[in-house]
C-alpha cells in the first residue's frame, strides 16, 4: 500500500510501503523477489506502478507513453534483480528505471511535442480542466528535469537522499537543484501564500 | 507554510490532470514473465592483493576526509529540503544583485550536479565546479551589493569559500593514486552555500528551515 497522507503536514503520497508492511516483512519480500518470487515482486512493487504512472504522465504528457514507460520500467527491475546489490531499496531503484524510461522516451518522441490528443495539452496556456492552471504553467515550464525533482519530492514525498538515488546526482547537489526549481516557480508560489495563509 | 501548500497543490494537479488508468497494474504484472532471467556469475575481481589496495585507499581517504570534514563546518543532516521564495523587492539594485548572484549559483549546481566515474572526470568535475565558484566570488567582490544585503552577502561569501576548501581538499584526494576518487568527489557539501543564498533571497526577512525545507520568515 502506498502511504498517503501521512508525513508530517499529511500531505502528498508518502512512497513507501505502510505499516501493515513491516521493514522485515518488506526485506524478506525483497529477498524472495530476488530469488525469483514474482508474487513478492508484485507485493512490494504493485502499490508504486500508479504513483508512477502519474509521474510518468506528467513528465511525458502522454498516457500511452506513461504506461508505455511503468510497464518498461518494471521488466527492467524485474530482469536486473539479480544483479541488484544487498541493502538497495526496491522502490527507489524502481522509481529510477521509471525516470530514465521517461528520460529515453522524451529524447526519441517527437509526438511528445507534437500531439496534442485528448488531455496531452497540459501545456496549453488556459487548461480548464484543473483549479489551479498557474501551477501548472509553473511546472510545465521547468525543464524536465527540474520538474522530475518537484514531482519526486511534492508529489511522491520523497527525500533529497532517494531523489539522488534516482537521478543519480549528490544529495546536496539536489536539494539545491530543488530549491532553485521552486524558485522559479515563485510567481505561483506569491500567489498561493497569499491566498492560503 | 509554502512548502506544505505547494505539496498540497501540486497533488491536487496531478490527481486532476492524470486521466485514471485502473488497468495499468495488472498489465505491468501481466507483461513480467514467470521466470527470472539467470543470474550473471559475477566475477570476484578483488584479489587479496585488490582488498588490501582498497582497505589502504580506504584509510588513506579517511584521514583525509576528516580534515575536510572539520574544517567545513558540515550542515546538520536534518537540514531538509530547501522550498523557498524570493521575498519581492522594489529596489532595482537588490533584483539585480540577486539576478547576479543566481546566474552564478545556477552555474555552480549545473557543474556540481553530475556525479562522475573515472578520476580524470572527478577532477575536471570539481575543477568546473571551483572555476563557477571563483566566478561567484569575484562577482561579490568586483559588485557593489546594496547595503541591506550587506550581511547576507557576508555570509555568502564565507560559505563560498569554505565550498571552495572542500573543493580543493577533494581535489587534492582524487590527485593521489589510489584513492577513492567516487568517495572524494561526492564529499563537499554545497548545503552552506545554498542556505546563505536563501538569507539574500529572503532579505528583508530571515531563512528559517521548517517542516520540509527552508522558508522566508
Amino acid at each position: 500500500m502506498v502511504g498517503k497522507a501521512n508525513n508530517g503536514g499529511g500531505l502528498g503520497i508518502r512512497v513507501e510501503i505502510d505499516a501493515d508492511l513491516t521493514a522485515g516483512r518488506q526485506s524478506d519480500l525483497t529477498a524472495r523477489a530476488k530469488a525469483g518470487d514474482k508474487g513478492a515482486f508484485d507485493a512490494i512493487l504493485r502499490p508504486l506502478f500508479q504513483p508512477a504512472y502519474h509521474l510518468a504522465y506528467v513528465m511525458l504528457r502522454d498516457r500511452e507513453a506513461a504506461e508505455d514507460a511503468v510497464q518498461e520500467a518494471a521488466l527492467k527491475t524485474w530482469r536486473k534483480l539479480p544483479s541488484m546489490r544487498p541493502g538497495t531499496d526496491l522502490r527507489p531503484w524502481f522509481l529510477g528505471f521509471v525516470a530514465n524510461e521517461c528520460r529515453n522516451s522524451r529524447r526519441s518522441r517527437w509526438r511528445a511535442v507534437l500531439r496534442l490528443g485528448e488531455r496531452d495539452d497540459i501545456a496549453s496556456p488556459d487548461p480548464t480542466w484543473v483549479s489551479d492552471p498557474d501551477l501548472l504553467r509553473a511546472l510545465v515550464r521547468l525543464p524536465s528535469r527540474d520538474r522530475l525533482l518537484v514531482l519526486l519530492h511534492f508529489y511522491l514525498d520523497m527525500r533529497v537522499e532517494e531523489i539522488a538515488v534516482i537521478t543519480g546526482s549528490r544529495a546536496s547537489a539536489t536539494r539545491s537543484r530543488l530549491y532553485r526549481a521552486v524558485k522559479r516557480m515563485r510567481p505561483h508560489l506569491d500567489g498561493g501564500e497569499a491566498a492560503h495563509d | 507554510m509554502i512548502d506544505r501548500t505547494l505539496r498540497r497543490d501540486v497533488l491536487r494537479l496531478v490527481e486532476e490532470l492524470v486521466p485514471p488508468a485502473p488497468w495499468l497494474d495488472d498489465r505491468v504484472m501481466h507483461s513480467i514473465p514467470e521466470r527470472m532471467p539467470l543470474a550473471r556469475s559475477r566475477g570476484r575481481g578483488f584479489t587479496s592483493l585488490g582488498f588490501t589496495l582498497a582497505g589502504v585507499a580506504l584509510a588513506t581517504i579517511g584521514i583525509l576526509l576528516v580534515g575536510v570534514l572539520i574544517g567545513s563546518h558540515l550542515p546538520d543532516r536534518a537540514i531538509p529540503a530547501p522550498a523557498t521564495h524570493v521575498a519581492p523587492s522594489h529596489d532595482i539594485d537588490v533584483v539585480r544583485y540577486r539576478a547576479l548572484i543566481d546566474a552564478d549559483l545556477r552555474n555552480i549546481d549545473s557543474s556540481f550536479q553530475k556525479g562522475c566515474d573515472t578520476r580524470q572526470a572527478c577532477t575536471s568535475q570539481l575543477e568546473g565546479t571551483k572555476s563557477a565558484t571563483d566566478a561567484l566570488l569575484r562577482d561579490i567582490s568586483t559588485t557593489a551589493a546594496p547595503s541591506a544585503l550587506a550581511p547576507s552577502v557576508d555570509r555568502l561569501r564565507g560559505a563560498a569559500q569554505q565550498f571552495e576548501a572542500q573543493l580543493d581538499a577533494a581535489l587534492y584526494v582524487i590527485a593521489q593514486p589510489g584513492t577513492d576518487y567516487v568517495t572524494a568527489s561526492a564529499a563537499p557539501s554545497g548545503n552552506d552555500l545554498t542556505l546563505a543564498a536563501a538569507a539574500v533571497d529572503c532579505w528583508p526577512a530571515t531563512p528559517i528551515e521548517g517542516d520540509h525545507g527552508v522558508s522566508c520568515s
